[in-house]
């Protein structure tokens, strides 16, 4: 027990000096991952507003269809900060100072991730308040934004542990900036932009096989309120796999790193 | 038995590639005592410093710090040690005063026995009116104070200093002996590396020379200059045209120094002056560590009698 309790209070000590560094640099921590998902939402949903009229387009307007997508881009667009910020305790040192505090590895990590998920998840849902303002549905209840906000943290922390990654094998942020590309083939290959039945046969394996098709469509579903336990639990599944699949190599790279080499 | 502050026993490190950093190192030292390691760049002081302080596993040997086994007892190790690396570790979006309340809270120091003893460091070190400004903004000085103020939070026993004046100004320099030599008084253990032989003539109790991963040398620094330095014969020679100015050599006794002087008079030179001097610890680290000295004698002196 008291283990955990030491735990708990040493992640939110690294949890609170992340916080600060952010506040420190709102516009890297807080104002990119919102600024470019509502750019694309104000573009996309103007540039391709008369895909809708396509037959058998399944949402009433573009936007309805895009603005998940746009959400889980906050995700996306957010998650190298804290990673870029361990890279930077490498490149400094400091990394190794606090290894030579009785802090346990998991809060180093445990802090930095906290904060990416809660930033990550506020710019996230705010950029569903404004999709919901210009004319998105969000026809769930608190129910179904606690799933959305649940999903979204999800993504979040497994797409940053791929940041993580990264970071922990090139030590060098700029091998962290080449990442950010990365988003568009995710996003393309799944039913974020378009709808499977209009997607191209080997798009269409391919984004059945994404898991991010599998959390848009879930976040879409709760946001028309037509979330079923099913979609939800794939979704779920999807997120799951995503964070054990890049937290747990980052994990063990940073265990591989703190333990005396 | 007086338990030592560090004490290593054949301690050796092969990195990756099979590079050998580190063989059959084995030194002591004692609380209230400064132990200087000096080493060209490579020589594997740093090796030494990161086995010492568990963030890097020996090879080969053991390692005692404060009474703990490096390998077997790292967490005890840390608790008892207080380190600054080469280049002062710090987070710079911080301002001095949040990094070290960050530190004295992950020592999990009481909050009104933290905000003590950072009061009482940053005295020492003369931190306090730079304590709310930004890390970012500190001169280097300033940087290896607060540096030195982190590792001091939680009152270690022994102390890890690895090349701390390294690009420090001359006033920067001389405060941080100044805080060194206050802390060996008070009884701590003082592990310092170095490359500045002023530094580890000015600090060191006992002086430790490394080279090419072993150690070539360890004692007193007198005992070093003594055992390793020999004596020099500097002589101002004037009617020499090829040979006008001061030629040095090194000889083992003043009387071997005044057969050199006959026989320069002999030849017919015209001393205008000479120096017997005693041996450097500049001397003394040229000569274990196998480079050339730069005091080494000109190549007219191939032209004076022994």
């Amino acid at each position: 027990m008291h283990e955990l309790v030491s735990l708990a209070r040493q992640t939110r000590l690294v949890f609170g000096r992340s916080l600060r560094a952010g506040l420190r640099e709102p516009a890297l921590a807080f104002v990119f991952p919102l600024a470019f998902p509502l750019l694309i939402i104000g573009l996309f949903s103007q540039i391709y507003r008369r895909v809708a009229d396509l037959p058998g387009f399944p949402a009433g307007s573009y936007l309805a269809w895009m603005a998940p997508a746009v959400v889980l881009m906050a995700a996306m667009f957010g998650a190298g900060h804290s990673a870029m910020g361990l890279v930077r305790d490498l490149q400094t040192g400091f990394l190794d100072r606090l290894r030579l505090l009785p802090v346990r590895p998991a809060a180093l990590l445990l802090g930095r991730l906290g904060f990416d998920m809660a930033r990550v998840t506020t710019a996230g849902l705010g950029v569903l308040a404004v999709a919901v303002a210009l004319g998105a549905p969000l026809r769930a209840g608190p129910l179904g934004v606690l799933a959305i906000a649940v999903l979204l943290a999800g993504w979040s922390l497994g797409y940053a542990g791929l940041y993580y990654v990264v970071g922990l094998k090139a030590r060098s942020p700029e091998a962290l900036t080449a990442l950010v590309p990365l988003f568009l083939p995710i996003s393309l290959l799944s039913t974020a932009y378009v709808p499977a039945e209009l997607l191209p046969g080997w798009v269409r394996t391919a984004a059945a096989v994404n898991p991010y098709s599998h959390v848009v469509d879930a976040v879409r579903a709760a946001m028309t309120g037509t979330l079923h336990a099913g979609q939800l639990a794939t979704a779920v599944i999807a997120v799951t796999a995503a964070v054990a699949l890049t937290q747990l190599a980052a994990a063990r790279r940073f265990a591989g790193l703190v333990h005396r080499d | 038995m007086t338990e030592q502050a560090i004490e290593t026993v054949s301690l050796g490190k092969v990195y990756a590639g099979e590079v050998r950093a580190l063989e059959e190192v084995s030194f002591r030292t004692g609380y209230g005592e400064v132990f200087a390691y000096l080493g060209r760049n490579g020589s594997g002081k740093t090796t030494t410093i990161r086995i010492l302080t568990t963030l890097t596993a020996a090879t080969t040997g053991t390692a005692r710090v404060a009474g703990h086994d490096v390998a077997r007892d790292p967490a005890a190790v840390r608790r008892a040690i207080g380190v600054t690396m080469q280049h002062a570790a710090l987070d710079e979006t911080m301002t001095g005063r949040e990094l070290l309340g960050f530190l004295a809270a992950l020592w999990e120091l009481p909050r009104g026995a933290a905000a003590a003893r950072i009061g009482e460091v940053v005295d020492r070190l003369g931190l306090g009116g730079v304590l709310d400004r930004r890390i970012a903004t500190y001169s280097g000085g300033t940087r290896r104070r607060l540096d030195l103020a982190g590792a001091l939070l939680h009152r270690p026993a022994v102390l890890f200093l690895d090349e701390p004046s390294t690009g420090l100004d001359p006033q920067s320099r001389r405060a941080l002996w100044e805080q060194v030599r206050e802390l060996r008084n008070q009884g701590s253990a003082i592990f310092l590396t170095t490359q500045y032989l002023e530094e580890a003539a000015q600090l060191a109790d006992r002086i430790a020379v490394l080279h090419g991963g072993r150690l070539a040398a360890e004692d007193t620094p007198d005992g070093l200059r003594r055992g390793r330095g020999g004596l020099r014969l500097r002589v101002r020679v004037d009617r020499r045209p090829d040979n006008q100015g001061w030629i040095t050599r090194p000889v083992i006794s003043a009387g071997q120094a005044h057969q050199v002087l006959d026989g320069l008079v002999a030849s017919g030179a015209a001393i205008a002056e000479f120096h017997l001097d005693e041996p450097t610890l500049e001397d003394a680290y040229l000569a274990l560590t196998g480079t050339q000295s730069s005091t080494a004698p000109p190549a007219a002196m191939a032209a004076v009698p022994a």
